[in-house]
């Protein structure tokens, strides 16, 4: 039959297409509805003179397409039976497809207006998909473990004078107990990951590298329900004392440092001189979050794991009496974490430690629980400012499509139908905005998390996926409805005789002029919400700037060099390789001062004293620093092994200690005071100085010392050569955590938390001012437009430019003011919700509120400004003709 | 309820196309404009409502011309009448129109 058509090849596809439509149709009619379109595509195609040939192909191709529509609206019909009944699904579906082929149209023909529209759609939708997706990442994807929901942490509930607090370290015969003990859990395992007895030297390889490690138990990845990558995990005798030393390597580990060799398992690595069997390499997904919520070393991870045995446990001989860092357990299928709680603290009834409970996830992540929310807050509203701005942008148009509105009622459409229509077109509008939006995300998740505080864990699991998708299209709809609401219901209130016998388009009733100025009032108060937020935020930043560390944090870099010990902590000859060190260092060009720590500032590993902070420091310690001593001196060579054993002490430890007396001289603690130093913020810029007393490392020697170089070149360019002098003295000395004591604060959790918060609220407070600004200057502009008639009639009757510029703007000041207003009422909580991130100030700063809303005030009379103009230019005659 | 009460202006335009003799459901749609989607639902519930029959062209006919057989339709005297109902109330609507 097809011997006669033209275009044979169109006419076969488009039979395919017309056949598999006829799928839809129901059994009892398909046969004919097939017969019959396939009968009218093949006269289409044959019957038709050649010219007007791609015309012709592309409505054959289009009807083909459509044939689906068509056999599935029959089959809908079928589906309710008979005439009547599908009438009005049919009619639904096809009034549809006519507002989304109306929809359309709106695109091609007022470009301006749709590009508006879906911006701000895409710029709304695109937020919230972003934190959604940084959300879902860190706080809803569950841990990646076999059943996470039975994983938890047990922690002790103690008190101590200060009151009570959470201790994550249990003793070591605690654990054993819980472990062989049964009950509620069914599995146990130890882990020790700070400290010095996680820390592994890799040696024997070309550059010496710390790792980061933990020693677990050997059920440990068995508990967690982590299968090998490659090789196998521990095993029952792998944490008996007097066994091969094993090790198990992480993925990144072994990519990086052993390029993904195969042979690596089975092999040996040198860890702290010890010879270690790779026993197997972890899966890339598996990472195991810093459960101190990211604190100093959050970045490095657990790279390497080796059984826990009992000599890591201290002190000796008696091992339970130890402690290790953290008891992750599995609990028995069925039991709630409340249940086993409760039956542990029966079991193991201990006065003085109840113990608790927490899920693991809600350990890792708990601590970003109100930030997330925050922000996601954020976020809504500016996406509901989006949707009030399309609002008022969308009741702007009505007016020029009133007639439009009548003529379809005149047709018989219903107000529910007229609704619909512009239902379908913002929906239209949302979906594109929507789509865009979500291709942002994907930069914008980049950007998000690459500027997140380092105590935010799980962002490496952050990804745009089916879920963040499916929460932006349900967001996409949520929008294009409230965008909607108002001008879908104000629009179909057509009044036929009105609207048609008018010869223009209406400039719009009193009834649209209120809604109007209603949403514009709305968007002014939440862009007052929104730049409220930033304002404090920027407030609190630049105050915590501001702080004074008491320390010099120019010039200086600071870097590890931890020597290898013992599992007691010793190590013999590093007093000898430090003294070196340091006298090499301080001769090297561009160095002009150097000195030792075991805790460098703002990366804090200081000792704990129920009273104070202990840390170790060496002579040049004050001066490189720049840390004046207040009374007596600071350290000497002098006090070395042979002396008696002294101490430095901050002024607040001074005041404390000593509130009568002079502290010189006297005995604290075992030491004799010989100094007295002005208080440092050691830890943080937010955190007030800590009382601390400062010793010798000479006379307690410390294998875990940091170098701190002070120099008179940029500090990252004499690390090449540190780096050389260390390996000149040992080849196998790890040197890591290089870094200039600038960038350490810059990315110290504190100020990065408060640099997030500023960039992304004061971004978010910005784009809220754009979009109010916009929306008071579409009001004022329509008001100029519907008043023309009457400012012409005030210019002809004697009024100047300054009194029309002057009407124009108190119209847009008037709404500016009230939205100013009750903006200020509604900030007043969101305000008190951030509190928690702010520094040393009010949630109700009132400076921070009136600079707020002079900035709204200011910026939206600007907005105002442009339609002032313009109607200050009105032609009287021209307005009174223009009716 | 008369048929007129239920009769779209699409569903006019259609029965125009019928009177004016343009009988197959593309040439319907050449003829309206209307896409397919909206007219042969159209026909259906035209044809339902017993304003407009359908029946084949005669097979022998079709395929003597070496072409597959086609499906046309025809206006009712009910539909004929609706028709014209529907022209004077669409009438009323193009005055309304007319001068703008």
């Amino acid at each position: 039959m097809s011997r006669d058509v033209h275009h044979p090849l169109l006419h076969g596809a488009c039979a395919v297409l017309i056949r598999c439509a006829a799928r839809l149709v129901p059994p009892g009619s398909r046969d004919r509805w097939r017969e019959e379109w396939l009968g009218e595509l093949w006269h289409g195609l044959a019957g038709r003179p050649q010219k007007g040939g791609w015309r012709l192909r592309l409505t054959m191709l289009a009807r083909s397409v459509d044939a689906f529509r068509d056999a599935w609206l029959s089959r809908a019909a079928d589906r309710r039976g008979g005439a009547g009944h599908p009438r009005r699904f049919a009619n639904g579906i096809e009034s549809f497809w006519h507002d989304l082929r109306f929809a359309a149209r709106t695109f091609r023909q007022q470009r301006a207006y749709t590009m508006l529209v879906v911006t701000v759609f895409a710029v709304g939708i695109g937020a919230n998909a972003t934190v959604f997706s940084v959300v879902h990442g860190v706080l809803l994807e569950p841990l990646a473990y076999q059943h996470p929901a039975e994983l938890v942490q047990i922690n002790a509930v103690r008190h101590s004078r200060f009151g009570a607090f959470v201790d994550r370290r249990q003793r070591y015969g605690d654990m054993l107990r819980w472990r062989d003990g049964g009950g509620p859990l069914k599995m146990v395992s130890g882990v020790i990951d700070s400290g010095h007895r996680n820390v592994f030297y890799l040696t024997g390889v070309d550059e010496p590298e710390r790792l980061r490690g933990a020693l677990v138990s050997a059920n440990f990845f068995t508990l967690l329900g982590t299968p090998p990558f490659m090789g196998r995990t521990f095993g029952a005798g792998d944490e008996e004392a007097g066994n091969v030393h094993v090790a198990v390597l992480s993925h990144s580990l072994w990519r990086r440092r052993f390029a993904s060799d195969p042979a690596v398992v089975g092999g040996t690595v040198l860890l702290n001189g010890t010879s270690h069997t790779v026993l197997g390499v972890t899966p890339p997904e598996f990472t195991v979050a810093d459960p101190s919520g990211g604190g100093g070393y959050a970045a490095e991870g657990v790279e390497i794991w080796v059984p826990l045995r009992p000599e890591h446990i201290r002190p000796d001989p008696d091992p339970a009496s130890g402690a290790v860092d953290r008891v992750i357990a599995r609990l028995q299928p069925g039991v709630t974490l409340a249940q086993a709680e409760a039956e542990l603290n029966t079991r193991d009834w201990d006065s003085e430690r109840r113990i608790q409970l927490l899920s693991l996830h809600e350990e890792y992540i708990g601590h970003t629980r109100k930030p997330l929310a925050i922000l996601s807050g954020v976020v809504g509203l500016v996406l509901l400012l989006s949707c009030v701005n399309i609002a008022g942008l969308s009741l702007a148009r009505l007016p020029s499509r009133r007639r439009e509105l009548a003529v379809r009622a005149a047709l018989g459409a219903s107000r529910g139908r007229l609704v619909r229509q512009v239902l379908t077109e913002s929906f239209v509008f949302a979906v594109v905005g929507g789509i865009i939006g979500l291709i942002l995300s994907v930069w914008g998740k980049e950007l998000l998390t690459a500027m997140a505080p380092g105590n935010i864990p799980r962002l490496d699991q952050v990804r745009i996926s089916g879920t963040v998708a499916a929460f932006g299209a349900g967001v996409t709809a949520l929008a294009g409805v409230i965008a909607a609401i108002i001008p879908a219901w104000t629009g179909s209130r057509a009044d036929l005789q009105v609207d048609l016998k008018e010869g223009r388009a209406l400039a719009g009733g009193g009834g649209t002029h209120r809604t109007r100025d209603v949403l514009v009032v709305v968007q002014i108060a939440l862009a007052l919400v929104l730049l409220l937020g930033g304002g404090l935020m920027i407030r609190s930043f630049w105050r915590l700037n501001r702080v004074e560390p008491g320390i010099a944090v120019d010039r200086l870099l600071a870097a590890d060099v931890y020597r290898r010990s013992d599992d007691r902590g010793r190590a013999p000859g590093a007093i000898a390789f430090y003294r070196q060190l340091t006298e090499r260092i301080a001769s090297l060009p561009g160095v002009s001062g150097v000195t030792l720590t075991s805790s460098v500032p703002f990366r804090p590993r200081d000792y704990y004293h129920p009273e104070w902070r202990r840390r170790k420091v060496d002579s040049q310690y004050f001066d490189v620093l720049a840390i004046p001593v207040i009374q007596g001196r600071g350290f000497r060579p002098t006090d070395d092994r042979g002396a008696p054993t002294v101490a430095v002490i901050s002024e607040s430890l001074a005041r404390s200690q000593f509130p009568d007396g002079n502290p010189l001289g006297a005995a604290l603690d075992g030491y004799i005071v010989v100094g007295v130093v002005a208080d440092v913020r050691h830890v943080d810029l937010a955190t007030p100085p800590l009382a601390t007393m400062y010793t010798h490392h000479m006379q307690e020697p410390d294998p875990r010392m940091s170098l701190i170089v002070q120099t008179s070149v940029p500090p990252m360019s004499v690390t090449a050569a540190v780096r050389d002098v260390v390996w000149d003295l040992d080849p196998d000395q790890p040197v890591a955590n290089v870094a200039s004591l600038a960038d350490i604060l810059a990315t110290s959790d504190t100020v990065s938390a408060q640099r997030f918060n500023v960039r992304v609220l004061s971004v978010l407070g910005f784009v809220a001012v754009v979009l109010a600004m916009l929306g008071i200057y579409g009001v004022v502009a329509q008001f100029v437009t519907s008043r023309t008639r009457e400012i012409g009639v005030r210019m002809a009757l004697g009024s100047d430019s300054t009194d029309v510029v002057r009407l124009v703007i108190a119209r847009g000041a008037r709404l500016a003011v009230v939205g100013t207003v009750i903006g200020m009422l509604g900030a007043m909580p969101f305000a008190r919700f951030l509190q928690d991130l702010l520094y040393e100030m009010t949630p109700t700063d009132p400076v921070t509120f009136c600079a707020v809303a002079a900035v709204l005030i200011a910026t939206t009379l600007a907005a105002s400004f442009l339609p002032a103009r313009r109607a200050a230019h009105v032609d009287p005659v021209i307005a009174f003709r223009a009716e | 309820m008369s048929p007129d009460t239920r009769l779209t202006y699409n569903g006019a335009l259609v029965l125009q196309a019928l009177a004016r003799e343009y009988r197959y459901g593309f040439e319907v749609m050449d003829f309206t404009g209307l896409p397919s989607g909206t007219v042969y639902p159209i026909l259906r519930r035209l044809e339902e409502q017993h304003l407009v029959t359908s029946r084949w062209e005669e097979t022998a006919a079709a395929h003597g011309a070496g072409r597959p057989r086609r499906r046309y339709y025809e206006l009712t005297p009910a539909g004929s009448a609706a028709l014209a109902q529907a022209a004077e109330r669409f009438a009323v609507h193009r005055r309304v129109f007319g001068e703008a």
